[in-house]
């Protein structure tokens, strides 16, 4: 079973229940990630977002996904008695073990690009905060699966490592962890994921959260680190839906919030422009990924959380339909989804 | 054509200001933070200054506009009469006003006014008008400003100069308020049209001593035309300090020495004196040296040694450098015996009686001893030593012989008290007090009288008129002898009646005497009167009613009226120089104590002394500022020079020319005119220009 599979435990779906899945998601309350953000413990603001989106699942056919229970073993002393079968004792005074289809064993790397690009914004809150709460969503939501979750903040260098573990706490120092993160100033995504490919030796799944405005060239060397170690990579785009539409009105003098270079712009005139170039960028990018196998969901921040979550089990369902298959050795005919 | 306010003319550099406007375009402020560049590139309008005037006849319409508003605002005018020369002006009228106060004796001082003077009168230009005042406690005028239109200013000088040849210090005391402001009376009695043209300017000569009384300025609204040049002459010393003879606290004081008191001035050098008492020979008294140790600006109060002899009439104090002021004098009276004659039955040791309070009532002081002799009141006697009594008092019936006797003393001027208790002492006095006769009624038992109404004016009573003393309430009579007054009696003035409105105190003038009666008496069996706190005030106001010099002060100040007792006439006086003066009768031109000393006053057999110092406000030495005239609001300057003068009175002219012509008024026209032109010449330019960008 694909790792990403096994993280929503989702059945063989077909794509009517795909269609189904949509229509849940469409007619949930999702919560309007400004009033999200206002949520200051981030744990409680991931908790918010998988409740929800548990609550809207429940109702659809995937309910009883979970660790699934195979058959008994004989006890023998040191294993864990939190698994004893006590029922199975009274009847036949013995003791048993329940064994479960599958305990933890995937490893997922969150990895948090937080430099000075990301602290942009235009909604009242920074493209770095919605990419801690999203990868503390995800982080929280493996949690209750019992999986091991790791992680890593970058800017120009290496902020705070977690290696992936599962264990009383360490939930919670992954929480403190993005939290404590502050902003830094360039981004140079090599160092990370080499260092992520130098310490996961088993294969596992990383997720990247970064607005990727860094030239193609460079990126593709850089998801290239992972992707050869046999990683499955998700890369989550954190776009601010200012940088998406360019709808600024005065000219202004426009300050790199990375390299601080200052220029004068007149918004009016260039937007076709600068808009022409962006969705160059993105094109590029989505064929490098696809390219390259990676994952790539674009996450506008003005979006719901949950929806961006299940927009991806919406695409993860389609990646299950027979003849579906990615590599990074053979690029696929059509482009990557974005 | 001329301008009022240059200063205006910084304006026209605003005209640079459009200029700069044109020529600069300011730098967009703000900036907005965004994640990457990289998708951005440099837009237009670029930052750059514009180095092009595009319309040269704007902008000199512009500027045309700022200059004429500028020459607007400077006020501008054709001057059209002629100029003011210095020789049109007239004079100034100087007044030299000179300090001739006792302080002004001091060594050094009256040199230095010589000094003052005489640069003063060097200093004056021709046409100029002198005149010279000199004031201690009054003004004078020695001469006076010049009635002519044509000074002859020579002539002025040499009057001055004649006239302060006369002049010396005297030893009145300084009113310098008063003096200030009747010289700027003087100075500034001009017309209206000349004193605005007219420099009016006193010179005062003075050694600005602390003492000096500023207070006639307080009241006084000082003219703003007239200046004050203050020209301070000071000693060639500063040490100084004064020794007075203080009075003793209580009259009962037998404390050996008398207390004085020295005052060392605030700028003294010198901290130790000596004092001791000098006679009219000028022989000291060495015995009774003290010294006195007195840093500057305090005083020392000690006790000196009373003189050895009674002759002594001045306290004389060294150790400093100014003499003027080192002297004070003193009358030194003996102890003054006061004998009584008591006409009464009862003696001294009984206290149902009325001697044995009258004998205690008065205490032994260092002046005044009071002694009380009794005196048979039927049988005449000689009076003790000889000596004519100040006061007698009759308590019982007398013989005709002692009531003759005490008749004739009365009318010689002694004064007699009778206390009238029953029908035979009326009977005994009907000599003496014929315009009585007892009246019929008597208290009853067990009531009793009191004051009812008392004259307060009356000598008796005029001590205890206060309204804490007034009250008499507490004094109850419960015997009198009703008195009945003849309605002839037209001489007799009632000081008090009882509250049944008998009589209870009256007065007869007889002769040169006078008879005070009584209807009750002091012994306690009659009433409270000994036994209550008014009976010694009384009794000391009816001693006091005896000495006929009481209206004489012992000490008198330099400057106070010379006084005498009741105004009477045949007076003289001799005055420490030895000058005699006969004093003339009436409140008129009284004369003045011109000088400190013991002045003698003789009449016939009677004499006293009277001892007059300096006013101690003249020893107060230390020299003040020029702030404190200024307090007064009194102008302290030079007046003007003339080419001054001719400037001010130009500007006063110019000022009057631009406010006829007013040509700012048509230099406004022309501004609105050429806004006018300006709007049609810019509204033709952006006109053109919006059709060129649209052919562009």
């Amino acid at each position: 079973m694909s790792i990403l599979k096994r993280i929503f435990r989702a059945p063989q779906t077909t794509a009517v229940e795909a269609s189904t899945v949509a229509g849940q998601a469409a007619s949930r309350v999702s919560i309007d990630p400004q009033s999200l953000m206002k949520i200051r413990n981030l744990e409680l603001r991931a908790k918010s977002v998988v409740d929800g989106f548990l609550n809207g699942i429940h109702r659809s056919p995937w309910h009883g996904f979970s660790v699934e229970f195979t058959d008994y073993r004989q006890y023998s002393p040191g294993d864990d008695v939190r698994y004893l079968d006590w029922k199975l004792f009274a009847r036949q005074d013995r003791y048993y073990i329940k064994r479960f289809e599958d305990e933890t064993n995937l490893r997922c790397y969150l990895v948090a690009d937080l430099s000075a690009s990301m602290e942009f914004g235009s909604l009242g809150f920074s493209k770095a905060d919605y990419a801690r709460t999203a990868l503390a969503t995800l982080g929280y939501y493996l949690s209750l699966q019992r999986d091991a979750v790791g992680l890593l903040t970058f800017d120009e260098t290496i902020g705070e490592y977690l290696p992936p573990r599962y264990r009383p706490g360490h939930l919670r120092r992954v929480m403190l962890g993005l939290e404590r993160a502050t902003a830094g100033k360039r981004t140079d995504l090599a160092p990370p994921l080499q260092q992520i490919s130098r310490l996961a030796q088993r294969r596992g799944l990383v997720v990247l959260a970064s607005d990727l405005l860094a030239p193609i060239d460079d990126l593709q060397q850089q998801l290239g680190y992972l992707r050869s170690q046999g990683h499955e990579v998700l890369v989550w785009r954190i776009l601010d839906p200012a940088e998406v539409n360019f709808e600024f009105s005065d000219a202004k003098m426009f300050e790199d919030m990375e390299s601080g270079k200052r220029l004068f712009v007149d918004p009016v005139s260039v937007r076709k422009n600068y808009l022409d170039k962006f969705q160059q960028h993105s094109q590029q990018l989505s064929e490098l990924c696809n390219q390259q196998g990676v994952d790539l969901q674009v996450m506008q921040t003005d979006r719901p959380l949950d929806e961006a979550l299940l927009d991806y089990v919406k695409n993860r369902s389609r990646m299950q339909t027979p003849g579906h298959r990615r590599s990074n050795l053979s690029p696929p005919a059509s482009g990557g989804r974005a | 054509m001329s301008f009022l306010a240059w200063v205006f003319a910084l304006g026209a550099l605003t005209i640079a200001l459009p200029i700069v406007f044109h020529l600069v375009r300011p730098t967009p402020k703000g900036s907005q933070p965004f994640g990457s560049l990289m998708f951005l590139r440099q837009s237009p309008p670029r930052i750059t200054k514009r180095n092009r005037i595009d319309n040269w006849l704007l902008l000199l319409l512009r500027s045309l506009v700022i200059l004429l508003l500028v020459a607007a605002f400077m006020r501008p005018f054709v001057r059209t009469g002629g100029e003011i020369f210095v020789n049109d002006l007239p004079g100034n009228r100087v007044a030299v006003l000179i300090d001739t106060s006792s302080s002004m004796r001091r060594d050094g001082v009256w040199d230095e006014v010589r000094q003052a003077l005489d640069k003063t009168l060097a200093d004056l230009e021709p046409g100029d008008d002198v005149a010279l005042f000199t004031f201690n406690q009054q003004l004078q005028t020695h001469v006076g400003f010049s009635e002519a239109d044509v000074v002859d200013l020579a002539s002025r000088k040499r009057m001055v100069n004649d006239q302060f040849a006369l002049l010396s210090p005297t030893w009145f005391q300084t009113d310098l308020g008063n003096a200030l402001a009747s010289t700027a009376d003087f100075v500034s009695e001009l017309d209206e049209s000349r004193r605005s043209e007219t420099g009016l300017q006193i010179v005062l000569i003075s050694d600005m001593q602390q003492g000096a009384d500023l207070g006639g300025l307080q009241t006084y609204v000082w003219p703003e035309d007239v200046r004050v040049e203050l020209c301070k002459v000071m000693p060639s010393s500063s040490s100084n300090a004064f020794a007075r003879v203080l009075p003793e606290q209580s009259t009962t004081a037998l404390d050996a020495g008398r207390r004085v008191r020295v005052t060392n001035a605030e700028d003294s050098e010198t901290e130790t004196f000596q004092v001791t008492w000098q006679n009219a020979a000028g022989k000291k008294d060495e015995a009774s040296t003290t010294t006195f140790y007195v840093p500057p600006g305090t005083s020392q109060l000690l006790r000196v040694p009373d003189p050895l002899t009674d002759t002594a009439e001045a306290l004389v104090m060294t150790g400093d450098q100014c003499d003027f002021d080192n002297q004070y004098f003193v009358t030194l009276p003996s102890t003054q015996e006061i004998p009584i004659a008591y006409f009464g039955n009862d003696l001294k040791d009984d206290a149902t009686g009325s001697v044995f309070f009258l004998d205690r009532v008065i205490p032994k002081s260092k002046s005044r001893v009071v002694r009380v002799d009794q005196y048979s009141p039927t049988e005449t006697q000689p009076w003790v030593d000889g000596i004519t009594p100040r006061l007698a008092v009759v308590t019982a019936a007398i013989s005709a012989p002692v009531a003759e006797k005490l008749d004739q003393w009365v009318q010689d001027g002694g004064l007699l008290l009778t206390i009238l208790t029953d029908q035979e002492g009326l009977d005994s006095m009907q000599s003496l007090l014929p315009t009585f006769r007892k009246g019929e009624s008597e208290i009853p038992e067990d009531e009793y009288l009191m004051f009812g109404e008392i004259d307060f004016a009356h000598p008796l009573f005029q001590a205890l008129s206060g309204p804490r003393f007034n009250d008499f309430t507490n004094i109850r009579f419960w015997n009198r002898l009703e008195l009945v007054l003849d309605e002839t009696a037209q001489e007799t003035q009632v000081v008090a009646r009882f509250d049944d409105d008998s009589l209870a105190l009256w007065q007869t003038p007889r002769g040169d005497g006078l008879v005070i009666g009584m209807a009750s008496s002091w012994r306690p069996a009659d009433s409270q009167l000994a036994m209550s706190t008014k009976f010694v005030p009384l009794i000391t106001s009816l001693l006091g009613m005896t000495d006929r010099t009481k209206q004489m002060s012992a000490s008198y100040l330099v400057g106070d009226p010379m006084q005498v007792p009741d105004d009477e006439q045949g007076w003289q006086v001799e005055d420490p120089q030895g000058r005699k003066l006969e004093l003339l009768s009436g409140t008129g031109n009284r004369p003045i104590f011109e000088q400190p000393g013991i002045y003698q006053f003789r009449n016939g057999e009677r004499e006293f002394l009277a001892a007059v110092n300096l006013d101690p406000t003249e020893s107060q030495t230390a020299a003040v500022d020029s702030d404190r005239l200024e307090s007064f609001d009194v102008r302290v300057g030079q007046q003007p020079s003339r080419e001054e003068l001719v400037g001010s009175l130009q500007k006063l002219k110019d000022r009057q020319l631009e406010q006829r012509q007013r040509i700012w008024k048509w230099l406004l026209l022309a501004v609105m005119g050429l806004l006018v032109v300006e709007t049609l010449v810019a509204g033709r330019s952006s006109q053109t220009t919006i059709i060129n960008e649209a052919a562009a």
